[in-house]
């Protein structure tokens, strides 16, 4: 039996008077893959941000390792790499290695400086990402898929359990897309990382994941990819006229 | 040719100089990343703003100065978190409340004379050895906090959003931020002089920033230019007979177009990296 790492129930949120999110109802197990899709503006970024503790619902519970979110503070456990991260600032004069090491910050606390175990932990980071070889590189200077893994290993540098993405294939080219999803497959079978990503690529995520959640305000559908594709989900999330385009890759 | 140094007052004037260079950039590099360099400018205001309180009302200055910009960093947090979307608004309005406050003190006071000349721009002769110990004691207080928050002050410099998701007390670590960054130019200010105080704060690591090739050295680099410029500064001045703050800061000036051309020739970074850089800069 695997145990729930995440629970939503009943979660609703407004900005004033407009809904955003609507009575959503989710469970994530361990080990699972599950991607958020759904059009623009449909909620996801808010459910997201939820999920992180940067928002409050206004109304459910969401619980993360089965305890209540704002209660949670096991940071440790949850690596975050938000939308578009390839839209820092550039000019920022930070190494690949201070970067990484900077996902250490609330794991050290306030008191500790970073040791060998640290070192010791950036080094397994970026080898997981792929990237030990840009390590001394500035992270304003390196293409955009190299910055995303360098963000993945910042998420992963404090050893969590949950891995969520925000968006992350946003900036990056079709062939560096084709290695991220590699190593999120790596990531899942090897080190049992449990995986929750947001995207609006609907077409190439139900080909990654192993469970889809479509969000429009509501939560329209939850299962595997092939009960999305079977099913008339797609219609009623988009309209009659949706048609999904597969990229060539 | 350094025979000055005999004198107390260049004794004074050379330990509150290397205080203030090595205070100045500490603040001023996270200020600068995150485009936040008028935040200097504004303290800058409130502590003149301070120091007219103090002539007026006969407060030793460089205390009420103190006094002002902590209270008018209370006051920015405030009116940040009330405006969310016009942070600058806030910043700007600050400053025009503390240059607005400073001529009304400063009229009221009468006071257009050679003692408000050196607060305004910075005096080797003026620094008392009370002035020396209240700089020593404040910025060793500052720097104290630095060190210790320097962890947190990156990660939020560089990506607020995921610190913020990582549990770090984002608003509590930019509330005592901008609390140093108000004692920093207090204590500063008796050197550079008022109006050049933000100079020493930006101009430093924005040299350092075309060159440095880590945030360690990025930092490590602002720490020499901002010395180097307090020294040569404090050196033309006494011999130039010049208020220190312009040639502290024109020696600023010239070490930035020089780490420009040490860019330049060595080929560092790419050409949107500059421009990125540039964007801070100007912005801030």
């Amino acid at each position: 039996m695997h145990e729930p790492i995440l629970e939503l129930s009943h979660v609703s949120f407004s900005y004033g008077a407009k809904i955003v999110l609507d009575d959503i109802n989710l469970t994530i197990e361990s080990g699972d893959f599950l991607g958020i899709v759904g059009p623009n503006g449909s909620g996801k970024s808010t459910l997201l941000k939820i999920l992180m503790g940067l928002l409050r619902p206004s109304a459910g519970t969401v619980k993360l390792f089965g305890i209540e979110r704002h209660l949670f503070r096991q940071w440790t456990r949850v690596g975050y790499v938000a939308q578009n991260v390839t839209a820092f600032n550039h000019g920022f004069p930070a190494t690949v290695e201070e970067a990484v090491m900077s996902g250490l910050t609330a794991a050290l606390g306030i008191f500790k400086r970073p040791g060998r175990p640290e070192r010791q932990m950036v080094e397994d980071a970026l080898e997981n990402a792929g990237v030990c070889d840009l390590k001394t590189r500035m992270v304003g200077e390196l293409s955009g898929g190299q910055q995303q893994r360098v963000f993945i290993a910042r998420a992963l540098v404090s050893r969590p359990q949950l891995l969520i993405l925000d968006e992350p294939t946003v900036g990056v080219d079709v062939d560096a897309q084709e290695r991220f999803y590699e190593l999120l497959t790596t990531l899942r079978k090897e080190q049992g990382i449990t995986l929750l990503m947001v995207s609006h690529d609907i077409g190439v995520v139900t080909e990654q994941v192993q469970s889809v959640a479509c969000l429009n305000k509501k939560l329209y559908f939850h299962g595997s990819p092939a009960e999305f594709w079977s099913g008339d989900t797609l219609s009623r999330l988009y309209g009659s006229k949706a048609r999904v385009l597969h990229h060539a890759h | 040719m350094f025979d000055f140094l005999a004198y107390t007052f260049m004794q004074r004037a050379f330990m509150a100089g290397i205080i203030a260079a090595i205070l100045c950039p500490t603040i001023g590099v996270y200020l600068v990343l995150r485009r936040l360099s008028m935040i200097g400018e504004m303290f800058a205001h409130v502590s003149l703003a301070g120091v007219a309180l103090g002539i007026f009302t006969g407060i030793y200055p460089l205390v009420s100065a103190l006094g002002l910009s902590l209270l008018a960093a209370a006051l920015l947090e405030a009116l940040r978190r009330t405006y969310r979307m016009f942070a600058d608004l806030a910043i700007a309005i600050m400053i025009s409340a503390g240059i607005s406050l400073a001529v009304i003190l400063i009229s009221l006071s009468r006071a257009f004379n050679a003692d408000l000349f050196s607060y305004l721009f910075g005096s080797v002769i003026a620094i008392t050895a009370n002035d020396l110990k209240l700089v020593a004691a404040v910025g060793a207080v500052v720097l104290a906090l630095v060190i210790l928050l320097r962890k947190e002050l990156f990660y939020i410099a560089f990506d607020e959003e995921a610190a913020r998701a990582a549990g770090i007390p984002v608003d509590l670590v930019n509330s005592l931020f901008v609390a140093a960054t108000a004692l920093t130019i207090a204590v500063s200010m008796r050197v550079v002089g008022i109006l050049l105080v933000s100079s020493l704060i930006t101009v430093p690591v924005a040299a350092a920033l075309q060159v440095g090739r880590s945030f360690r050295q990025t930092v490590f680099l602002s720490y020499v230019y901002a010395l180097v410029a307090v020294l040569s500064g404090l050196f033309i001045s006494y011999h130039a007979d010049l208020a220190p703050g312009g040639s502290i800061v024109m020696v600023c000036i010239i070490l930035f177009v020089v780490s420009i051309g040490i860019r330049k020739v060595a080929g560092i970074g790419g050409r949107h990296r500059v421009e990125a850089e540039f964007a801070g800069c100007v912005e801030g």
